[in-house]
């Protein structure tokens, strides 16, 4: 969920990025107005899909018959696949940029938690 | 079948959630300028229909589709059901 802190469709975040290019295939306007334009549509429908994931999980920790909750478990993962399908389409937009983590940091998180393998419980 | 309160209460909200969710996508479609998030948009807007339909019927003892009911026909439910469903 670390990427919904961005929030890629907000027309405050200039896109400083050099590849400006990017933008324009998108077919948006190039001066935004107040009205909602795709990129801003699917981002809310994005934001809808998060929020249903979140409310179903919950649910379905309390149900309280088998059934049920296996009826609510597929919904869930139908919504999730819904959520990734946006994703998916939104990335290849270039509407979802994510940065690459530094290859540094990267090594240092990887030697960190090795070395914590030494508190592991089981042999 | 058995549902607690709590059952209904959550049945109750997805309900909700969901018929919300295929309106804003089938609204949202219908305004999209790009084709490919017009479809997209309006093949999850049709999921959320379907979770719909499950969803009602998991309020339906006798297990019967609900929608499409013949328009007057008030209660799709008759008082007996519940009565059977609360002993």
């Amino acid at each position: 969920m670390q990427w919904q802190s961005q929030d890629p469709s907000s027309p405050y975040h200039p896109q400083g990025t050099p590849s400006g290019g990017q933008q324009q295939q998108t077919g948006l306007p190039r001066v935004k107005g107040p009205e909602m334009n795709d990129r801003d549509r699917i981002n809310d429908v994005m934001a809808t899909e998060k929020y249903l994931t979140t409310a179903y999980n919950i649910a379905v920790n309390e149900a309280s018959t088998e059934q049920l909750y296996r009826t609510q478990m597929n919904l869930l993962n139908e919504l999730h696949q819904c959520q990734r399908d946006l994703f998916n389409l939104m990335h290849r937009k270039g509407w979802y940029k994510l940065d690459q983590a530094q290859a540094q940091d990267v090594y240092q998180t990887a030697q960190q938690f090795s070395n914590y393998q030494t508190q592991f419980p089981y042999s | 079948m058995q549902l607690s309160t709590k059952d209904l209460h959550y049945l109750k909200d997805e309900l909700s959630w969901e018929l919300l969710a295929m309106k804003k996508c089938h609204h949202y479609a219908q305004e999209c300028q790009d084709p490919e998030i017009r479809q997209l948009l309006d093949r999850i807007g049709k999921i959320h229909q379907q979770h719909y339909q499950i969803l009602l019927n998991q309020l339906n003892p006798s297990g019967q589709p609900t929608m499409q009911s013949p328009a007057g026909t008030q209660s799709t439910y008759p008082a007996s059901c519940w009565g059977n469903m609360q002993s």
